[in-house]
């Protein structure tokens, strides 16, 4: 759990570049966001945003633990606020946008191009409840363990056992002909 | 066999069974067509999961660029305030280039530290560091924790260099902040300080960080956190306690003792049969119980029992 490049960071053990930390996890930081969000767009900014926090906390950070877990926190804690702060009304409107979005699309019955199937599954983990998604997203995505999620999400290892699997059971449902 | 509604298949998916159970389930799946084929529902289900692609990743260059501006931007107003522009942008080249973590961190280990030789020694340790160290204790003191912030305002007010001292005063008059009332709060007196219980008990599994995890869970348990912080900790202890690998019950037999978890004392009695961890978890409950049943589970079952009702 350890990530090799923060042992330098303890007390008179010399510094590191944080250039290098941004380049060594951009791509998973990324990855992560953009599944939470579902967008490009968003995914780049909240993720850059999780890097400058990351920067601006890390007087507070021990540097024992793993850099990649204390960024997992930080992005997932951005996230939630710009769910929080984002008016009602708003997501009213995105939800009935992709409501609509989805009865354009052909019939689910028929079989499937690959991107085709690849968006649909995009979309319904990003119709799961955001904790479900959150933590389907760092078990199957990130190979975290349970234990490590519950870290990340601050919540105990019976919730992240529970929600991951009433996410498994729900596209389990909503991908029953694909599965 | 063991009855299907109690096979934990997605436990075993995840690997997240310890090995004897695993084997059991193993067993099961054998002999069971009906959990095999949960079990192969829910491989099919990851691998649906996994081959839905992720947008392409910006370029590299690119988003470290952007981190940086964005990391410039959000710094940079308060800065020009404090210093001339042509020192503002060295200090920030200097910045980006290397962390000086060593300060940041001399001056989390100086907020936790009680003892008035310790802080002295680290405040001389950051004070011979030079501009460099005192440009990490502002920026400390502007976006740190607010503990690492308060510790960050009383060594730069006891900083030998008037200037340096002098930049402080005007930079905390500006925001309106008395530099003579900064106050150390200790662990487990903030009300963020749930955030640190699940970072303890990640620190708690190597022997190298063990120390300080049980150290921070003690101050936090007893140095007044709010009941949830309190709660997590104890349902983290039980969880090691009642866990089935030795190594942690280990863990959770070291935080009843220093933490002097009473009412967990009993689920210690089921360790008394642990050929590693009998002598502890005996030594624990005779030290925290006053008196001895040996290891004589039944009798320590019944005491308890007896103390219950």
């Amino acid at each position: 759990m350890v990530d090799a490049e923060l042992r330098v960071m303890k007390p008179g053990e010399g510094s590191v570049a944080f250039d290098d930390l941004v380049r060594r996890h951009m791509a998973e930081a990324y990855a992560f966001c953009f599944r939470l969000t579902g967008r490009a767009a968003e995914a780049e900014d909240l993720s850059q945003e999780g890097f400058v926090a990351a920067y601006r906390a890390l007087p507070s950070f021990r540097g024992e633990s793993s850099f990649r877990s204390w960024l997992f926190q930080i992005l997932v804690n951005r996230w939630r606020d710009r769910r929080r702060g984002r008016r009602r009304e708003e997501a009213r409107l995105e939800a009935a946008r992709s409501e609509a979005e989805r009865r354009g699309r052909p019939a689910e019955g028929g079989a499937l191009e690959a991107a085709e199937l690849g968006a649909l599954v995009k979309e319904r983990v990003a119709d799961l409840p955001d904790r479900q998604r959150e933590v389907l997203v760092l078990h199957v995505y990130h190979e975290l363990s349970h234990g490590e999620i519950a870290v990340v999400l601050a919540c105990t290892y019976d919730d992240v056992k529970v929600n991951l699997s009433l996410a498994r059971k729900k596209l389990r449902e909503d991908l029953r002909e694909y599965v | 066999m063991i009855a299907c509604g109690g096979i934990p298949i997605e436990e075993f998916h995840d690997g997240e069974l310890p090995a004897a159970a695993a084997e059991e389930v193993r067993r099961h799946l054998a002999a069971c067509a009906s959990c095999a084929r949960s079990l192969d529902e829910l491989r099919r289900l990851e691998g649906l999961l996994k081959a839905a692609p992720v947008h392409d990743p910006p370029r590299v260059d690119d988003y470290g660029a952007r981190v940086r501006e964005r990391l410039r931007a959000s710094g940079s107003a308060r800065w020009k305030a404090l210093l001339p522009l042509a020192a503002a942008a060295a200090l920030a080249a200097v910045l980006w280039c290397t962390l000086p973590v060593d300060v940041a961190a001399l001056v989390l280990e100086y907020a936790a530290s009680t003892s008035p030789e310790t802080r002295r020694a680290i405040e001389t340790r950051i004070h011979q560091g030079g501009a460099p160290a005192v440009a990490v204790l502002e920026q400390v003191m502007r976006d740190g924790a607010p503990q690492a912030q308060a510790a960050a305002g009383v060594i730069l007010a006891r900083h030998p260099d008037p200037a340096v001292r002098m930049r402080l005063i005007e930079q905390t008059r500006a925001e309106s902040e008395a530099p003579e009332e900064w106050e150390l709060t200790e662990i487990g007196t903030e009300p963020t300080d749930d955030e640190l219980v699940g970072c303890a008990f990640e620190l708690l599994k190597s022997p190298r960080t063990r120390e300080d995890a049980v150290r921070i869970l003690c101050k936090l348990y007893k140095g007044g956190a709010n009941r949830a912080v309190r709660e997590a900790i104890v349902d983290g202890a039980k969880e090691l306690l009642t866990s089935a690998v030795p190594r942690d019950q280990e863990l959770g037999l070291e935080l009843v003792r220093a933490m002097e978890l009473r009412f967990l004392l009993a689920d210690l009695v089921d360790l008394l049969d642990a050929p590693a961890l009998r002598n502890q978890a005996h030594r624990v409950l005779v030290e925290q119980e006053k008196r001895d049943y040996g290891r004589d589970k039944q009798a320590w079952r019944r005491y308890f029992a007896g103390k219950r009702t």
